[in-house]
Parts: structure tokens; C-alpha cells; sequence
């Protein structure tokens, strides 16, 4: 059947009609998907709390019997400098100790900014921000013990963490061998962080430069 | 509305009248009769106006209709119709009623589509009464032969003789419709039949004589070809006159008594009986529909009307099927608002639940979570190394084996990077050590997660005096003391005291060994130490 410009002015009507359902319609449609989707996911969403909830609760004596077990342990954590505010001062004291203890040559230290720090080699770190600063120290040794003795020292029992990362020595009198006078033979530079976390609740606070 | 969309107006025009009949839903309401003259026509009128909006089908029975039986090349579509038409228009050329009826399919040869093309050679008598159903703006559906509805009503009536001639008594005379294997060939209508009951036996038989040497001339048939003579009537009045065709004659005949099959089309027998073309007209109405012979645009107020209905149906159906699939989509959303109002409540009861046995925990700000990570923490990072106490100790005893090998440079590194660079300012890595000279063991799988003990080592022999098989004696023995250490778990020469690779140059002296000024034989390794057994830490 072929249409002339009569029959479409007849057929305009009903197709405006139908164009207009199908709007209306899709938008219907959209709108209700739409709401929809943003219930289930508000439902989802308080589902996985409702599900933490009740694990909480049911693990609760669990998680008792963990903050007795940990909390004196955290609470020397904080009392030797791993969580909180760095104690830069107890750490260049702790070095010019072990120099006059192990009467060393001068040991030459440099102390970088704190900055954040997410290795990928250590576990998750829960709700904690773990920070480090680079220090890089650099002396004069008599013998190689003396590189030994003065990093195994700085690990004392209640001393801030630190992680040796990296040590060159290099023999000063290069070809000789090693003289039995008080004199430098060997140099040794070398890098290690200094570690700290910030508790969860302080992690937003603005670190100080 | 409802109503008046399940009437249907079906016509049946002769030569010398129109009987039209009002069908509602498949049940004929009523017939009239209109003589085809000025007062059957003004009546006919005055009918129509009461049906404005109901669907008209009409039914032509005429003497002037024409039979072509042609073979086409099969095609389909725009090109089906373009073939037919041209085929029309030579066939029928100036015609108005005129159809192409497809039969089948050729199975031999070029497997050609067979039509069997139609027209009304003479539609005077049908002009009249489609002018004046245009006239009063009824919408024709279409114009059809009543020998089409016979060959419906062959079906119907399953008779499966390949030759068949039915002869039907109608109200404009006799029509004899030859079909092939249940499809139409030709019909013919003889109007002037005898009144006379003894004569009506002569008059079948040589009707049907004639109507066979037509069909032999047409080459529809043979001489020999048997054909099955079928007449059918409403009250088994040409009973006798088939025994006696079958008997006198020697054709087969059989006489059909349609009383029960007008029945079981709910009309009445008495009624079939004065109009036998209501039996076809039921057939149409009841939705057999066969081609239509009228044009485009006699047929055109019907086709648009049913365009608008469509549309109004597709109009309904979109919003209909829309609004349940939005109200289904809101349903679930509401659904979801319900569950999540329970969860909220039952969030809130977990969380109070909680805090009534939180109150005799130990007083503290971080989760027991944080804690055990701190903790955890700790731990891993005191395990590890806080000197190159290792390394030294690795290389110390190796230097036992080897007391000609002088050191003169350590570095050691604690990192997840196995394959870290070392600026060395006493030796300057020039290239690959050669395959045959690389002393480099299976490295270890690089694991970020882990850390490794690393040491570079800078020596150099001591007394060398230019004798470099000796250096690379040494050096091989020292690499493979380190090997043998339990400790390590990799040794890589990074240089060589001299680079025999085929892959860089080699310069030097044959009086490099009387020379008192010799360079110094250094080499280079790196060493991987295995990770030392370190207790777990819960």
C-alpha cells in the first residue's frame, strides 16, 4: 500500500501517540531501573553490615581475648617509639652512645624527611600508616666489626624498629693489607629506616614537616 | 467497538443480484437478497449505512472468468511480485479483477514456481455494487472467485482424488470446478439450468461432457485420465442423478450431502438450500481468505484503516507491556527498600547487642584487629637482618679456601629487587661475561613480597703478575666455594680479571708478564643469600 501526503497527516496522530508511549514509557522504565538499582545496592551495602555486625558480636569474646593478649604488647610499642610521633633525639643519642661505647672513628649521620612509606613485602597494615626516614651514616672503621657492632647495637631491646637496607664498604688502602695502627682502613656507608605507624585515628591529621 | 471489530459484511454478487450476509464473530446474524436493479440498488444503499465501519468482502460469481495456468522462474519478494505483475498485465491487460493464485513449486528441471492466473473478463455487474460500497465509505476488504472457496471447500470436505469436477447447484446456475490434486485449474458457470427434475440427469452429463473435452483441449487432462465427478447438494437431490451418471456412463461419481457440514458450520440447511452460496460465503467469513482480485486502491481505505488499528494496538501493547515491566522494576526496588529497612533494624540490634558485651572489653581506641597487626608488624621487622653479618661470614670463609684473593669492596643490601645495580667506582662492568666463562648459578624466583640478603663483592688477586689463566683458576675456585656454602643461594660473575667473551674486544701486551707494572686482576660478583630459617611469627 502505498501512502500520499493524505494518509500521513491521517496516520500523524496516532503515530505522535505512539512515538509519545514509547518515550514516556522508556523513561518509565529508566527511572524505575534506575531506583532500583540504587535500593539494591543500599540494601547490599547494609547487608555487608548487618554481616559484620554479627560477626563482631559473635566473635566477641575472640576479639576480647585478643585486645587482652595484644593491648599490653601495643602499649610497648608505644612506649619505644614505633607508634606515634618519631623521637629523632633518642635516636641520634642511641648513635653518639654506641660511638663513645665502641670508641669509634666520627660517624657522619643525615636524617631525610619522613615520608610515607607501603612496601609491598610486608603484611597488610590494618588501619595504621606506616612512615619511615632514611638515614644514611657514614664512618671511618679500624676493622669490619666495627659496622657490626654499631647497627646490632642500635636494635636494642626497646629501641625504635629500623630496617638495615643497605651497607658498602670499601677498603681505604686499596691493595695493602691491614695495619695494626689506630688508623681508618676501611669506610663504610650505609642506609636504614627508621620506622613509625600512626594509629588509625590519627592517620588524617596533616604530618609536620 | 468490540462489537462492531468482529462483524464481518461478506457479498456474494451474481449477474443478477447481491446476497449479502452479516456475520458477528464467525455466526451469520442475517442475509438479504438485492436484485441488480435501481431499487435492489437504492436498498442496497440504505444496508450499507447501517455497517459504516464494518469490513466488507465480496464475492463474484460470474460466466466471464478466466483460467491461465503459466510456470514462472521462482523468485521471491520485490521480484516475485514485479514477475506476476508483468504476467498480469500480459495476460489481462486493462482488467481490474484480475490475481495470480500460486499453486506449487516444479519438482523437476528448474523447479518453477506454477500460477495459475485469474481475472474477471467482464465485471460490469460487480462494478455497480463497488461503486456504491465506496460511495458509502465501507471498507472493501477485497474482491474473490467463488470457485477459490470451492477449492476450500474440497479440503474441507477431505476429498483426495487427483481429478475431481465439482459440480455445485448455486443460485446463478451450475458450476463445474476442475481440481488438480485439491487445487483449482478452472471453473465454469452455466447459468441456464433446466427446472425440470427429469432433465437435470441429461443436462449434468453433458455439461460434464463438455466441460471434459475443455480440459482435454486445455491439455488439464488426457482422454484416459479418470475423473472424479463430485457432486454435492444440501438435501441429497442429485442423489440419482450420480447413480445414474455412474452407472449409464461408466465415470465415477459421487454425490456429497453437505447437510452436516453445514451444520457443524452453524448454518441452517433450509437457508443453504434457498442460497447455496452461503456455504462459501461462511467459508470467507470464518477467515479462509483467498486471493483478492480487486486493486490496490479499491482495497486501500481497508489496508489503511487496519495500518491505524495496528498502530493503536501497538500504542496500547507498548504501554500495556511498559507499564508492567516498569511497575515489576519498582516492585523489586521496593522489595529492596523493605529488606534494607530490616537490615538497618537488625544492624542496629547487632550493634547494641555488641556494645552491651563491649563494655567489660579492656579500655582502648584501636580494633583488636589493629592491634594484632601492630604487633605482627613489629615482630616481622625485628626478624629482620640489622647487619651484613651474614654476608661477611659467607665471604670470610670462602676467603679461607682462597688466600690469594684480595677484597676490596663489599656491598650488602636487604630488598625485594634481586636484579638491583651496583655503582661500583672500582670496576666498570664492560659486557656479558661469555656463556662458557659464566659462573652464574639457578637464580632464586623473584618473590616481591620477600626480602633477600644481596652482596656485591669487589676483588682482586693479590700478587697478579699477568698470568690470567691462573686469575680465571682462582676466581672459579672462589665462586664455587661460595656455591658450596649452605648459605647461598645464587653466585653471578659480573666480571671477570679478563673478558675472553667473543663479544667485545681484547686488547694487551705479550710482554704484559715480563712488565713490572701490571693492572690489577679485579672481578666482580653479586651473591644471593638464601633466607635464613627465621621462627614463625603468630
Amino acid at each position: 500500500m502505498k501512502l500520499d501526503s493524505k494518509d500521513w497527516l491521517k496516520l500523524r496522530t496516532p503515530l505522535v501517540i505512539l512515538g509519545v508511549t514509547f518515550v514516556v514509557i522508556a523513561l518509565m522504565l529508566v527511572f524505575a531501573q534506575n531506583y532500583s538499582d540504587a535500593e539494591e545496592k543500599l540494601m547490599q551495602a547494609q547487608q555487608n553490615l548487618l554481616s559484620t555486625a554479627r560477626q563482631r558480636y559473635q566473635s566477641s569474646g575472640l576479639e576480647k581475648e585478643t585486645i587482652s593478649e595484644y593491648l599490653p604488647q601495643y602499649q610497648l610499642l608505644i612506649n619505644k617509639g614505633f607508634v606515634g610521633e618519631e623521637r629523632r633525639i633518642e635516636w641520634v643519642e642511641a648513635l653518639r652512645e654506641q660511638h663513645k661505647k665502641n670508641k669509634l672513628f666520627g660517624i657522619k649521620y643525615s636524617i631525610s624527611q619522613q615520608e610515607e612509606y607501603k612496601p609491598s613485602f610486608l603484611p597488610s597494615l590494618g588501619g595504621f600508616a606506616l612512615h619511615r626516614s632514611i638515614m644514611k651514616l657514614d664512618l671511618d672503621m679500624l676493622h669490619e666489626g666495627d659496622i657490626l657492632q654499631l647497627t646490632e647495637s642500635l636494635n636494642a631491646e626497646n629501641a625504635a624498629p629500623f630496617m638495615l637496607r643497605d651497607c658498602e664498604i670499601t677498603r681505604l688502602n686499596a691493595g695493602g693489607a691491614l695495619g695494626n695502627q689506630l688508623v681508618a682502613n676501611l669506610h663504610a656507608q650505609c642506609e636504614l629506616d627508621w620506622l613509625t605507624m600512626r594509629e588509625p585515628a590519627s592517620i588524617e591529621a596533616p604530618l609536620v614537616p | 467497538m468490540m462489537k462492531s471489530s468482529q462483524n464481518r459484511l461478506v457479498l456474494c454478487a451474481t449477474a443478477h443480484s447481491l446476497l449479502a450476509g452479516l456475520w458477528h464473530a464467525g455466526k451469520l446474524q442475517g442475509s438479504q437478497t438485492f436484485a441488480n436493479d435501481a431499487t435492489g440498488h437504492d436498498e442496497f444503499a440504505e444496508f450499507l449505512q447501517q455497517y459504516p465501519a464494518t469490513p466488507v468482502y465480496l464475492i463474484a460469481d460470474a460466466v466471464e472468468e478466466d483460467y491461465r495456468l503459466e510456470s514462472v522462474p521462482h523468485t521471491t519478494g520485490a521480484a516475485k511480485r514485479e514477475l506476476t505483475l508483468r504476467k498480469l498485465n500480459q495476460f489481462y491487460r486493462g482488467l481490474e479483477y484480475r490475481t495470480a493464485h500460486f499453486i506449487n513449486r516444479d519438482k523437476d528441471k528448474r523447479k518453477d514456481d506454477r500460477f495459475l492466473f485469474v481475472a474477471l473478463n467482464n465485471a460490469d455487474f460487480l462494478q455497480v455494487w463497488v461503486k456504491m460500497i465506496q460511495a458509502a465509505g465501507a471498507q472493501l476488504v477485497g474482491v474473490y472467485l467463488l470457485p477459490m472457496l470451492s477449492q476450500i471447500l474440497v479440503r474441507q470436505l477431505k476429498l483426495m482424488a487427483p481429478h475431481i469436477l465439482l459440480c455445485e447447484k448455486l443460485s446463478s446456475g451450475l458450476r463445474q470446478t476442475y481440481l488438480h490434486n485439491g487445487r483449482l485449474r478452472m471453473s465454469r458457470l452455466v447459468p441456464n439450468v433446466p427446472t425440470a427434475t427429469n432433465q437435470l440427469g441429461y443436462f449434468y452429463l453433458v455439461e460434464t461432457e463438455k466441460t471434459r473435452l475443455y480440459l482435454i483441449s486445455q491439455r488439464f487432462i488426457s482422454r484416459e485420465t479418470p475423473i472424479n465427478l463430485v457432486l454435492v447438494s444440501i438435501d441429497g437431490a442429485t442423489q440419482h442423478i450420480s447413480q445414474g451418471i455412474s452407472q449409464e456412463q461408466g465415470i465415477e461419481c459421487s454425490d456429497v450431502d453437505l447437510s452436516q457440514f453445514a451444520k457443524n458450520l452453524n448454518l441452517s440447511t433450509s437457508l443453504v438450500q434457498q442460497m447455496p452460496e452461503l456455504l462459501h460465503m461462511q467459508l470467507l467469513a470464518s477467515g479462509h481468505e483467498v486471493d483478492n482480485l480487486a486493486p490496490e486502491t479499491l482495497t486501500k481505505q481497508y489496508q489503511f484503516s487496519r495500518l491505524e488499528k495496528s498502530i493503536t494496538i501497538a500504542t496500547l501493547i507498548i504501554g500495556f507491556i511498559g507499564l508492567c515491566s516498569a511497575g515489576l522494576v519498582l516492585k523489586q526496588a521496593l522489595d529492596y527498600k523493605s529488606a534494607l529497612n530490616q537490615a538497618v533494624q537488625d544492624t542496629t540490634i547487632q550493634q547494641h547487642q555488641y556494645d552491651e558485651v563491649a563494655k567489660n572489653f579492656p579500655v582502648t581506641s584501636i580494633s583488636a584487629a589493629d592491634l594484632k597487626t601492630a604487633v605482627q608488624l613489629d615482630k616481622t621487622l625485628t626478624s629482620y637482618p640489622k647487619s651484613p653479618r651474614r654476608i661477611m661470614l659467607v665471604v670470610s670463609a670462602a676467603m679461607e679456601q682462597s688466600p690469594e684473593i684480595q677484597l676490596d669492596r663489599l656491598r650488602w643490601a636487604l630488598t625485594n629487587d634481586i636484579n638491583i645495580k651496583d655503582e661500583d667506582k672500582l670496576i666498570a662492568i664492560t659486557a656479558p661475561v661469555s656463556e662458557p666463562q659464566a659462573n652464574t648459578g639457578p637464580q632464586p624466583p623473584i618473590d616481591p613480597t620477600k626480602l633477600n640478603e644481596l652482596g656485591f663483592i669487589t676483588a682482586e688477586i693479590s700478587g697478579f703478575k699477568g698470568d690470567y689463566r691462573g686469575a680465571l683458576n682462582s676466581v672459579h675456585k672462589f665462586v664455587t666455594t661460595l656455591k658450596a656454602d649452605a648459605r647461598v643461594a645464587a653466585v653471578d660473575v659480573l666480571q671477570e680479571p679478563v673478558n675472553v667473551s667473543s663479544y667485545v674486544n681484547l686488547q694487551g701486551s705479550t710482554t704484559d708478564e715480563q712488565s713490572t707494572q701490571t693492572q690489577p686482576a679485579l672481578f666482580k660478583l653479586k651473591v644471593i643469600l638464601k633466607a635464613p630459617d627465621m621462627p614463625e611469627i603468630k
